[in-house]
């Protein structure tokens, strides 16, 4: 502990200095990256990295109560919502990079420019000095010392911060949930609509040779015949598919060698009449 | 005091070097005999959930779900530096917090009351 | 770790993200660009208050840090109900107030 405050006190150290420069460095590329990334999926990615190294930069500066926050309630929480919206938006789905009004990119450049000017003439005019001497508010005892000015002389804006998580609780509430217009089934009500329905038993499995997906090939019936209702019907659907579900008037192309040739009633009309 | 983190680092950087073991180890080493059952996505045996073109898209109630995480996220940072100075802050400090849990709660009863909570 | 530099990060940082804000279409990226900033406040609030000894602004930033939570979570509420209405996440078609 004692260790950890000379150390903590101690003005610059080397390690902190290339830390800064390295987590500086990948930081500023990977914010540029946000803004030109034309995909919004890689931005959130490139956003991770950016808060990430922020968060490693609060903990060179001595705020490890604040870097471990950054991780938890931006990387973890606010990035995952982000990341869920975008799936529910389409993750694919890339911006278009034509203008769509005239010359917005050169005005948003050189206000860029301008801000970036006046930011560095502010900042260059307050001749920022060298850190003042780390008492023992930075180190070990950070998170006591945050916590006793949370609790003491910012006890509102904390008691307030509820109220906010009411406000963002109601806001998702009302625009983002969907009220059931039905009842929602019951048991029962599942049980009594299978058994009155086409099929009270379970439908027949798909087949076993698993020599392409065990899930399309067809089930064979007793009589060695492949059987529709086996396979999903999403599947035969599905460009690229190697099986064609057999309808009820073509005859069924049997895997070689198979019974069915011989003996049993054919269910098939088109058979029968193939094979008298 | 950045020594405090460094078993932090140490144990990064070992599960870095497992992943990225792990990773190399299994392509470099592993039988690679392919075919198209062996390739296709595997959902337990059934046949894989069709996707839609232009990547999937997930039903808007993880959103929900996902919302409800963030403030209880929240509400669990603020206990965090009040438990280690629960001793120091006293009764006042007890009675502040129980304030916030119980105007939090307000939006938990809220949520669970429309129906937020129901997942179907 | 010397303030003056952090400051420096944070204000190209906090550039960045408004010009991202100015010249992207896409409101999550847009969206995006305002957490960046955000962040790059938060550094500033940061370096200020090592640079005074003093950690009030590291309570600043997280408070900043709890409100930004709230503000996403209401923010893409907003989004997506404009996408379910339009099937769009850009903000040139969320134009029915502008005239």
């Amino acid at each position: 502990m004692n260790a950890a405050h000379v150390l903590a006190a101690s003005t610059v150290g080397a390690g902190a200095v290339v830390a800064f420069w390295i987590l500086a460095v990948i930081s500023v590329a990977a914010a540029l990256g946000l803004v030109l990334a034309p995909r919004a999926v890689h931005g959130a990615v490139l956003l991770a990295v950016v808060m990430l190294s922020l968060a490693v930069l609060y903990g060179v500066a001595g705020a490890p109560f604040l870097a471990f926050v950054q991780i938890i309630v931006y990387t973890g929480a606010v990035l995952m919502l982000f990341l869920f919206v975008l799936m529910i938006v389409g993750v694919s789905a890339a911006d278009s990079m034509r203008e769509t009004i005239r010359g917005q990119r050169l005005a948003a450049g050189l206000a860029g420019i301008g801000l970036l000017v006046l930011l560095a003439l502010v900042v260059g005019h307050a001749a920022i000095g060298p850190a003042a001497p780390a008492g023992s508010n930075y180190g070990v005892l950070n998170v006591q010392r945050l916590a006793q000015l949370i609790f003491t002389r910012y006890v509102f804006p904390f008691e307030l911060t509820s109220a906010l998580l009411i406000t963002a609780a109601l806001g998702a509430m009302v625009l983002a949930h969907r009220e059931r217009t039905s009842p929602k089934p019951s048991q029962r009500d599942l049980a009594r609509q299978r058994v009155r329905g086409d099929h009270p038993a379970p439908l027949p499995g798909p087949g076993v040779y698993a020599r392409g997906d065990a899930a399309d090939m067809p089930a064979l019936l007793p009589d060695g015949t492949p059987s529709p209702l086996s396979l999903n019907p999403v599947m035969a659907r599905r460009r690229g598919s190697a099986i064609r579900v057999p309808g009820p008037g073509v005859p069924a192309p049997l895997p070689p060698g198979e019974p069915g040739k011989d003996g049993g009633p054919d269910a098939e009309p088109d058979r029968e009449g193939a094979h008298p | 005091m950045l020594t405090l983190y460094v078993p932090i680092l140490m144990l990064a950087a070992l599960a870095a070097l497992f992943a990225g073991f792990s990773l190399v180890m299994g392509a470099l080493a592993g039988p690679k005999r392919w075919n198209r059952a062996k390739l296709q996505a595997y959902e337990s045996g059934i046949e894989p959930t069709p996707q839609p073109s232009g990547g999937g898209r997930f039903p808007v109630k993880y959103y929900l779900t996902a919302m409800l995480f963030i403030l209880f996220d929240i509400e669990i940072i603020f206990l965090y530096p009040w438990a280690v100075t629960f001793r120091s802050l006293g009764v006042f400090g007890l009675v502040e917090m129980v304030l916030f849990i119980v105007t939090v709660l307000v939006a938990y009863a809220y949520v669970w009351r429309r129906g937020g909570l129901e997942w179907d | 770790m010397i303030p003056g530099d952090y400051v420096a990060l944070a204000v190209i940082l906090f550039v960045i993200g408004a010009v991202g804000v100015l010249i992207r279409r896409n409101a999550m990226v847009i969206f995006m660009c305002i957490e960046l900033m955000l962040n790059a406040v938060n550094l500033a609030f940061v370096a200020f208050a090592r640079l005074h000894g003093t950690i009030d602004g590291q309570v600043i930033a997280f408070f900043v840090m709890v409100v930004a939570a709230a503000e996403v979570v209401v923010g893409l509420a907003i989004l997506m109900a404009i996408f379910r209405s339009r099937r769009s996440a850009s903000v040139d078609d969320a134009n029915l107030l502008k005239y």
